[in-house]
C-alpha cells in the first residue's frame, strides 16, 4: 500500500497532498469505484513522483484510465515551465505519437453488414501488420529525413491522401522543430522499413458504425450520424519512435546527473527544456511524432483503397473523410494561462489526449466553435467514444483528457484465460469479424483484458473536461 | 542447452501492460547467455526451431552491470528488428561490469519456420536487477520489456 493518502476534492477528482519532495500536489480524475484499481498497481505513487520534477506547474495529473507506466504513469499529464522546467522521454513513452484517427463515410451500416468479411480481408491484405511488418515502400535516408520533418504533408505530397486530410489532424500532421540530425543512425535503420505499417500489440484498423449519438448538434458538426459507417486507425511511430526514446533515456540518465536533478525513479530521467539535451530530445521526438503522422496517413490511404475495392463502390460514394486524428503520447510546447498569465509550457501527455476547448486557434476551423474532437478507442469487442474538449479542460488540465480503457489483465494472463476458447468465433457471435497476424494477438487483446472504456469516459464527462458526442461499435477489426 | 519452453532457466514476470523475465545462471557468463535465450523465447513461439546457421559477434559497453544487461538485450533486439536475425545459442567470451563480448548463433527469421509472438519496443531500466541470486547460489537477472 502507498504512503500517499488520496483526498477527495469532488466525486470525480482526488488529490495527493504535497509532501516530502513533491513540488506540487498530485491530482487524479476518477470516480470512487475506480480508486482500488489505481492504488492496486501503485500508479498514484508515480503521480506523486512526477510532482517532484523541477518546474512542474499546478499539479501532476492523471486521467481516469491511469495505470502503471515506466516513470510517469500511463494517463499522466504534466506541464513544465519552459524556463525552469524539464522535458522527459519517460513522460512521452516509447511509442512516441501513438495515436488514433477517425474516418467517416457516407455509408450506412446495412450497406456493408453482409460484406464485412470482404472488407476486413481486403484491409488485412492492403495494410502491412504484425510483428516485424515492413512497408511496401523503400526509402533512402534522405527521403526518410523529409518524412521526419514534413510528417503527414510528405505522405500527401507523395500521393497518400488529400490536402483536406491535413486540416483534420492534430498539429495539421506536422510538429514543428523536428531535426533529423539529432536522430541516431540506429533509429533511422529501425524505422526505415516500417513506414506505412500497423505493427502489433494493441494497434488496429477497425470498421464500425455510430451506434448512439449523445449530442445531435455536436455530432452534426463532426459529420457523424447514427448508423453511419466509420473507420479507426490506431498505431504510432513503430520502431523509429521506440529507438528515439531508448536512445534519449540513456542521454537523459546522464543529463539528470549533470544538472543535479534528483530522481525518485530512474525512468523519470530528464533535462531542462532549454538545455542542449532537452532541445535535442525535443527535436528528435518531433521527428518521431512526424513519422507517426505520416504512418497513419499512408495506412489511411491503403485502407481507403481496400474499402472501396472490397465493396465495389466508387470512392465518391464511400466518401471516406478524416474526422480528426489525435496523439496519445507526446510532449508539446503550448501556451496556457497560469495564475492569470500566459505562459509557454512543455506539456507531457502520456496515454492522454489533447482536448482543447471551443475557440482555440489550434482547433481546425470546422470545429473551432465546438472544441477539438477527442477519440477514445475501447477494446475490439465493445465500443469506442467520440468526445470534444471543453473550456474547463483548458482551465484544469492544460486542455487534456483520457485516451482509452487501460488493461486489467497481463498479456500472459489473457492468453491463459483464452485457452480452449474459440475467441474469433465468440467475437463473430457478437457481430465483430476479426483478422490478426497471430491467434495469440486475438487472445491477448480480448475484450476482458481491458477495462470498460465507458466508465473512463463517464468520469471525464462528469468532471467536465470533455463532452460526449457519440459511441461507435466495431463490425470488423484488423489486429496488428 | 536448456529447455526452450521456459521453467529451467527463466520465468516470466507478469505485468499488466508489459512483460518481464527473471533469469538464472550458475555464473555471470551463463546468466547473460540465458537472458538472451529467454528473450528469444518471448519473441518467438517456437524458439527451439532456430538453427545455429551463422555466428554474430556482439560487444557492448555500459557504466554498470545492470546497464550492461539492458544494453546486451537491446542489441539482440535491435538485430532482430533490423536484420531479422533470430538466435538460439550464446557464448559469452569476455565480461566485466562494464564490457561484454559474446557470440550469438542463429539464422535469418523465416516466416515458414519461425513464428513471431511479440514485438519488444525496448528493454527498460524499470526495476532492473542483475546480481547474486536472491534465493540461492548463482546469479539472477530481472528485466522488464516494454511491448
Amino acid at each position: 500500500m502507498s504512503q500517499y493518502k488520496l483526498r477527495k476534492v469532488t466525486d470525480y477528482l482526488w488529490e495527493i497532498p504535497r509532501e516530502g519532495k513533491m513540488r506540487v500536489p498530485g491530482r487524479i480524475y476518477a470516480t470512487e469505484d475506480m480508486l482500488p484499481d489505481v492504488t492496486k498497481d501503485n500508479a498514484h505513487i508515480q503521480v506523486a513522483n512526477v510532482a517532484t520534477l523541477p518546474g512542474i506547474v499546478n499539479y501532476s495529473m492523471a486521467m481516469p484510465d491511469i495505470h502503471w507506466g515506466y516513470g510517469f504513469p500511463i494517463g499522466g499529464v504534466a506541464a513544465f515551465d519552459v524556463e525552469s522546467g524539464v522535458i522527459s522521454p519517460g513522460g512521452v513513452g516509447y511509442d512516441i505519437n501513438c495515436g488514433v484517427r477517425l474516418l467517416r463515410t457516407d455509408l450506412k451500416r446495412e450497406e456493408i453488414q453482409d460484406k464485412i468479411r470482404d472488407v476486413v480481408s481486403a484491409l488485412f491484405q492492403h495494410v502491412p501488420s504484425g510483428v516485424g511488418s515492413t512497408g511496401a515502400i523503400k526509402l533512402s535516408n534522405k527521403e526518410l529525413e523529409r518524412v521526419l520533418v514534413e510528417g503527414a504533408h510528405w505522405a500527401v505530397e507523395n500521393g497518400f491522401g488529400t490536402e483536406t486530410d491535413l486540416d483534420h489532424i492534430e498539429e495539421s500532421g506536422r510538429l514543428p522543430g523536428a531535426d533529423p540530425s539529432y536522430v541516431s543512425a540506429r533509429a533511422m535503420e529501425r524505422g526505415r522499413p516500417q513506414l506505412g505499417t500497423l505493427g502489433s500489440g494493441n494497434h488496429f484498423v477497425e470498421v464500425g458504425f455510430v451506434e448512439e449519438v449523445y449530442d445531435e448538434k455536436l455530432a452534426q458538426k463532426l459529420g457523424l450520424f447514427e448508423g453511419q459507417v466509420t473507420m479507426i486507425v490506431h498505431t504510432g511511430s513503430r520502431g523509429f519512435g521506440h529507438q528515439v526514446c531508448d536512445d534519449y533515456i540513456r542521454v537523459m540518465l546522464k543529463a539528470s546527473e549533470k544538472y543535479g536533478i534528483e530522481l525518485p525513479d530512474k525512468q523519470l530521467c530528464c533535462a531542462p527544456v532549454q538545455s542542449p539535451e532537452g532541445k535535442q530530445y525535443y527535436a528528435a521526438m518531433a521527428c518521431a511524432v512526424n513519422f507517426a503522422f505520416a504512418n497513419r496517413q499512408m495506412i489511411t490511404h491503403w485502407a481507403r483503397e481496400a474499402f472501396v475495392k472490397a465493396l465495389g463502390l466508387p470512392p465518391s460514394r464511400v466518401n471516406m473523410q478524416v474526422v480528426y486524428e489525435v496523439a496519445h503520447n507526446i510532449a508539446k510546447l503550448e501556451e496556457h494561462e497560469v495564475d492569470g498569465q500566459r505562459k509557454t509550457l512543455c506539456v507531457h501527455r502520456k496515454g492522454a489526449t489533447r482536448a482543447f476547448g471551443p475557440g482555440h486557434p489550434a482547433v481546425p476551423a470546422a470545429y473551432r466553435d465546438v472544441g477539438q474532437p477527442v477519440l477514445i478507442p475501447g477494446d475490439m469487442g465493445r465500443y469506442s467514444y467520440v468526445l470534444v474538449g471543453t473550456e474547463k479542460a483548458m482551465v484544469e488540465t492544460f486542455g487534456s483528457t483520457c485516451h482509452g480503457a487501460g488493461r486489467v489483465m497481463s498479456r500472459h494472463e489473457a492468453t491463459r484465460v483464452a485457452k480452449g476458447r474459440a475467441l474469433k468465433r465468440e467475437l463473430e457471435d457478437r457481430g465483430v469479424f476479426v483478422m490478426a497476424s497471430s491467434k495469440e494477438t486475438i487472445a491477448e487483446e480480448m475484450p476482458e483484458a481491458y477495462k470498460d472504456v465507458s466508465r473512463v469516459v463517464e468520469a471525464v464527462a462528469l468532471a467536465g473536461i470533455s463532452v460526449k458526442v457519440a459511441k461507435l461499435r466495431p463490425l470488423g477489426v484488423v489486429k496488428g | 542447452m536448456g529447455q526452450y519452453t521456459g521453467g529451467s532457466f527463466f520465468e516470466i514476470i507478469e505485468h499488466t501492460g508489459d512483460v518481464g523475465v527473471r533469469v538464472w545462471g550458475r555464473t555471470k557468463e551463463e546468466l547473460f547467455e540465458n537472458a538472451g535465450r529467454a528473450m528469444f523465447c518471448l519473441l518467438l513461439r517456437n524458439a527451439d526451431r532456430v538453427q545455429p546457421r551463422f555466428r554474430r559477434c556482439i560487444a557492448v559497453r555500459a557504466n554498470a552491470l545492470d546497464e550492461l544487461m539492458v544494453n546486451w538485450l537491446s542489441e539482440l533486439n535491435f538485430n532482430f528488428c533490423t536484420e531479422n536475425e533470430v538466435y538460439r545459442e550464446f557464448k559469452v567470451l569476455e565480461i566485466d561490469d562494464q564490457f561484454l563480448r559474446a557470440e550469438a548463433h542463429g539464422e535469418t527469421f523465416n516466416p515458414e519456420v519461425h513464428e513471431a509472438k511479440i514485438e519488444i519496443k525496448a528493454v527498460t531500466f524499470h526495476q532492473v536487477y542483475v546480481g547474486p541470486r536472491r534465493d540461492g547460489p548463482g546469479w539472477e537477472a530481472n528485466v522488464i520489456f516494454d511491448i
